[in-house]
């Protein structure tokens, strides 16, 4: 059975009630939306309980779905309101970035994959604190496309979808985010820069 | 001289979001032109430091505190319990109000009947009883004059308001004609 018709053939019984079906949906795109939100949001418990508010609103909605091959981008765009709701409540919506409080700590497996050698877990620690506060400064239309088109390498197609936007415009501001966070994490990204991670070529 | 890529172009290109023509093209570029290369180079560590990093895992214990916020808001239903009967929440208020009125009528139907029905039932009843208890009092109050089974003082007709002794000829309804003359 091919991926589209396996997602039909689980939107259908989820639609029905199948509490094992709205399981696997979740199970199958909770970790991307939850990663999507964490990279919009920079806290993990905002981004824990933005990603339940949004998979409940998923499961109370998902009888209004026509059609399933839309469920992806369709529980994006949720994840997407329910994100800008929070900005909203927050009045953070700056468009020129003003950060909020984040937490820059690694998760617990992502922690223990690393203590194995100390000085990588520093460097890590570093080079995600660094990562993170650079995202959180970017203008929150920037940091939409980047954390969708680049983190996650969705289709600008499919970005423009989620965002609303023309795909030319998600072009422009991944571009544009790039050129921001390049020159904010200069000294990581150049190779004589000490900690940096080099050039990739 | 060398005409370079754009720097929008070569970030499109890096997400090879560009179509086959387009990628084609600015790889041919890339080969031969070492500036843009590493304008290549720096747009692509910049994504792979994040996609390197910032995956995080998503917290095992987040699909139980989902589903038992599920189990909260949409309750099982109750055994032997039509839905009609069930909580009204989530439903629109006309059906609500069209619920209550409807629950109005059926009482003031049921209470109109039970009553009707008890009346009937009951009138005979109660009459008799009411009846019974007012033989009572009078037979209390004098047993021998509402005794009807007495034996004194019955020719007479003393106590009893009927009798000929009691009543004025005038107004006696009984009197015959001819003998009371």
């Amino acid at each position: 059975m091919d991926q589209d018709r396996k997602i039909s053939v689980l939107v259908g019984q989820a639609q029905g009630g199948d509490r094992g079906a709205i399981q696997a949906i979740y199970e199958s795109y909770a970790p991307r939306i939850y990663n999507f939100i964490l990279g919009m949001l920079g806290s993990r418990e905002e981004a824990e309980d933005v990603t339940q508010q949004t998979f409940l609103i998923v499961i109370r909605r998902l009888g209004t779905l026509r059609d399933a091959n839309l469920l992806e981008s369709w529980i994006y765009r949720i994840a997407r309101n329910e994100v800008y709701q929070k900005f909203r409540r927050q009045k953070v919506v700056r468009e020129e970035g003003d950060p909020p409080a984040g937490d820059d700590a690694p998760g617990p497996a992502v922690e223990q994959r690393l203590h194995a050698n100390p000085e990588k877990l520093l460097l890590s620690q570093e080079l995600r604190g660094a990562l993170r506060s650079a995202l959180r400064g970017l203008p929150v239309r920037l940091r939409e496309v980047f954390v969708l088109g680049v983190i996650q390498g969705m289709s600008y197609k499919d970005v423009s979808g989620i965002s609303g936007r023309s795909i030319l415009s998600v072009k422009t501001d991944v571009y544009r985010a790039r050129l921001t966070l390049k020159k904010e994490l200069q000294k990581y990204l150049n190779p004589g820069g000490g900690a940096g991670l080099g050039k990739q070529w | 001289m060398v005409k370079h890529i754009s720097e929008e172009e070569i970030s499109a290109w890096v997400d090879r979001q560009l179509d086959s023509g387009e990628m084609g093209r600015i790889e041919s570029h890339l080969r031969g032109c070492g500036e843009c290369r590493a304008a290549a180079g720096e747009m692509a560590a910049v994504a792979e430091a994040f996609r390197s990093t910032e995956i995080a895992e998503l917290p095992p214990y987040l699909w139980s505190r989902i589903a038992k916020n599920l189990n909260g808001s949409a309750s099982p239903r109750r055994p032997g319990l039509p839905s009609w009967l069930l909580p009204a929440a989530g439903r629109p208020i006309w059906a609500r109000a069209a619920a209550t009125v409807l629950a109005v009528m059926v009482l003031a139907m049921g209470g109109t009947i039970f009553i009707e029905h008890r009346s009937a039932a009951d009138f005979e009843k109660r009459a008799l009883a009411e009846m019974q208890i007012a033989q009572n009092s009078l037979a209390a109050l004098d047993a021998e004059t509402y005794n009807p089974f007495r034996t004194t003082g019955a020719a007479s007709g003393e106590g009893n308001p009927f009798s000929r002794d009691q009543l004025s000829p005038d107004i006696n309804p009984f009197r015959s004609a001819a003998g009371d003359r």
